[in-house]
């Protein structure tokens, strides 16, 4: 874990259980192909699928637990426990909390 | 107070009130139109998609006054990804053909997870339309110890919002009141905003004002998952509760089938011997009796079927189970739940695919069913019973592992692959993914409630009886006159079995056996298999006793039939029938053929078309026919055109 752990950012399929983040972006597959004016999340099928279970800008997710095959991933966000595939979650840019932040 | 915005319809006294019931999928809102309606339900389709429309009636807070509920697909937002999605949409705006538009809206959310609801509450009540608010869960909420203000909630979105307990019925009937004058409903002053950020900004400061207090985990769900989700116990209890789960539709069905067959011979000799001889009583004990025991033979493997898979979704296990699963199911393009299904279709397609509904994803539902017939079921255990023991030696391969026990279990695994493997095709192919990603929320562990448990599976089996249940009955009374009839002179020196052998040669069926011999003999199969292959289309098993009646064998069970077939010569040539290649590329059709109308009664139930099961047909058949010609070809090149003694 690196010290400076507040400002680096990572996708959340590369975050460990028990971990906290925030959700920096999620990144559509229209922004990739399509380039400039696809630039709003809710242009993008499928953030904006992630945008209607909660994962958008500033939601706070725990990382729970992976399948044992190593695939999907249940995450905790909005008080309720959601599973998702690193498909998806590759497109989830998150940003370390250092602890709960859980009001 | 506004009631200044009161849409059309609810003017009109004359027809009953729409409402319709929108929610995202685990918010409870099945667990509310139940206990709303009773089980007045009526179930069908969507036109045009495989996504299941569900209509009850229920009755209001005033008087005996009545309306119609409609319980929209699960969705988390307006905005749909799919055409399947687009249903609940369509039903909003009235464009959904023959589905009445609601003259108002009752909207479900989960009261733990009442933040990341409110966007999607704000969207739907600016559609325009009366609306309320249902929050579920709110025993659950209070257990987490959470809290929220629901007077605030109301004065916050500016309509009626109402909070409930659907499985213990609380809350319920103050619903019911609110039903009765939907005219009378609050509206917003102002509409939430349309773009999506600052609707998001707007729920969050609706959220902060009326959650008092965020519920934490649940703490018996933390608990039992770290074991049923642990790495290796998780994945030991996976495999525990699957092999249970198969075992029982098995085993426990074996006895209540065994007995509804013995019903059935009863009933149809007390038939026989009420009616005078003849074709009116052969066809009231051999048609219509045997038509009937047909369709209830099913019953018991459905209902139990129904009653493990209820009490495991509604227990909270489906999901979790669906986790375990969910990679090796992904390399094929489906998800978790398709396996449950998949396995039970070992037992028996029909309830297999009934299973299939709990597949969120309307084209994996689809992919599943297409492939549900490729697992090898019960019925096709007396075939290859019969075929192994009577021209498989009983050899020891390997220490206690004989031929015949592997041969049986080459042609599981066979099937199984080739499900698969077709699986991903469809996937690559045909029903390519509809761009959903892959979402599940996986509920806290819950006690199911009896009442509900009891009335799920009553539905089901009740649904299957009378939308099913129908086409097989039809199907049996057809196959028994093609069998039967025409009737033709019997020449009067043979005895009973040769003469009944006679009667099936000259029937329409063994006609059409004998006309289909020339397409069928590149299989090595001649017209008397062929006869037995169109009765087998009632069902598998009934090609062993179709095979007694042409070779005129008195049982089916002893020695005498496999004798007959080992012997069986071609009258012209003086060759063997059954030849080792004959007998491979047989088993091989039945791995692949969907010889069994029962299941493609059920496809045409569940998917709404006989697009579907006519392309199952199809293919299966092309399948089963290539397969069988490679096979019959393969042996027959390697020697196989006699048996080695």
């Amino acid at each position: 874990m690196p010290e400076t752990q507040s400002s680096e950012i990572r996708s959340l399929d590369q975050i460990p259980n028990g971990e906290f983040v925030e959700v920096v972006e999620v990144v559509g597959v229209m922004e990739v192909a399509e380039a400039a004016d696809a630039h709003t999340p809710g242009d993008d099928p499928i953030a904006r699928r992630l945008d209607d279970l909660g994962v958008r800008k500033g939601t706070q997710i725990e990382v729970i637990r992976r399948a044992p095959l190593g695939d999907p991933t249940i995450y905790e966000l909005c008080n309720y426990q959601l599973c998702l595939r690193r498909t998806e979650s590759a497109r989830i840019l998150v940003r370390l909390l250092a602890k709960p932040d859980r009001s | 107070m506004t009631s200044s915005a009161i849409p059309n319809g609810l003017s009109n006294s004359a027809s009953p009130l729409v409402f319709g019931l929108l929610g995202s999928p685990n918010a409870g809102k099945t667990t509310l139109f139940n206990a709303l309606t009773g089980l007045r339900a009526k179930v069908g389709n969507y036109p045009g998609v495989t996504v299941e429309r569900r209509e009850g009636e229920v009755s209001l807070g005033r008087g005996d006054s009545r309306a119609l509920l409609i319980d929209l697909p699960g969705t988390y937002g307006l905005t749909p990804i799919s055409a399947d999605e687009a249903v609940v949409n369509d039903v909003l705006s009235g464009s959904a053909v023959g589905v009445a538009r609601p003259d108002a809206l009752i909207l479900v959310a989960d009261a733990c997870s009442l933040s990341r609801s409110l966007p999607f509450i704000g969207q739907a009540i600016s559609l325009g339309m009366q609306t309320c608010v249902v929050l579920t869960m709110l025993d659950e909420l209070a257990a987490r110890g959470g809290s929220l203000d629901i007077q605030r909630l109301e004065a916050s979105l500016g309509v009626p919002v109402v909070g409930v307990v659907g499985h213990r019925g609380r809350g319920i009937d103050a619903l019911r009141q609110l039903l009765g004058d939907p005219a009378g409903w609050s509206r917003p002053a102002i509409d939430a905003p349309q773009d999506r950020a600052e609707r998001t900004g707007w729920a969050n400061s609706i959220a902060e004002n009326v959650i008092t207090q965020r519920p934490a985990r649940h703490q018996l769900t933390e608990r039992v998952d770290r074991v049923v989700l642990h790495p290796v116990w998780g994945s030991l209890l996976f495999l525990a509760v699957m092999v249970l789960f198969f075992q029982l539709i098995f085993t426990w069905a074996s006895p209540a089938m065994d007995a509804i067959d013995g019903l059935i011979t009863a009933l149809a000799s007390l038939a026989r011997d009420a009616l005078p001889a003849g074709w009116i009583a052969d066809l009231v004990a051999d048609g219509l009796v045997a038509g009937v025991g047909s369709v209830v033979i099913f019953l018991p493997q459905i209902i139990i079927l129904f009653a493990l898979l209820y009490l495991l979704e509604d227990l909270g296990y489906m999901a979790r189970a669906a986790f375990v699963v969910d990679r090796l199911m992904g390399r094929i393009g489906l998800e978790g739940r398709s396996f449950v299904a998949l396995l039970s279709s070992y037992a028996c397609a029909v309830p297999g695919i009934m299973a299939t509904r709990t597949i969120p994803s309307p084209r994996d539902r689809l992919v599943t069913i297409l492939v549900a017939p490729l697992m090898t079921c019960s019925a096709r255990l007396p075939v290859y019973a019969l075929l192994i023991s009577a021209f498989v030696p009983e050899r020891s391969v390997w220490g206690p592992i004989g031929l015949q026990g592997l041969i049986l279990l080459g042609l599981y695994v066979a099937g199984a692959v080739a499900a698969l493997i077709v699986a991903a095709l469809f996937k690559k192919t045909l029903i390519r993914g509809d761009g959903l990603p892959f979402t599940m929320e996986l509920p806290t562990y819950r006690w199911p409630t009896g009442r509900v448990w009891l009335s799920q599976v009553v539905g089901s089996a009740w649904a299957f009886i009378r939308r099913a249940g129908t086409i097989i009955l039809a199907a049996s009374i057809i196959l028994w006159v093609l069998l039967n009839f025409p009737k033709v002179e019997i020449p009067a020196h043979l005895d009973e079995s040769a003469a009944s052998a006679y009667a099936l040669e000259y029937s329409a069926a063994g006609r059409i056996g004998h006309a289909i011999e020339p397409a069928i003999a590149p299989l090595g199969f001649d017209w008397k298999i062929g006869v037995g292959l169109i009765a087998s289309l009632a069902a598998r098993e009934i090609l062993v006793a179709t095979l007694a009646q042409v070779y005129a064998t008195d049982g089916e069970e002893g020695e005498s039939l496999r004798e007959a077939l080992r012997n069986d010569r071609d009258p012209e040539t003086g060759n063997l029938v059954f030849t080792p290649a004959t007998v491979g590329a047989l088993l091989v059709f039945f791995v692949f053929a969907l010889q069994c109308t029962s299941t493609l009664a059920i496809m045409r139930r569940e998917t709404n078309s006989w697009r579907w099961p006519a392309f199952a047909f199809a293919y299966l058949f092309v399948l089963a026919y290539t397969a069988s010609f490679v096979t019959h070809r393969v042996i027959t090149a390697l020697g196989g055109t006699d048996w080695v003694s």
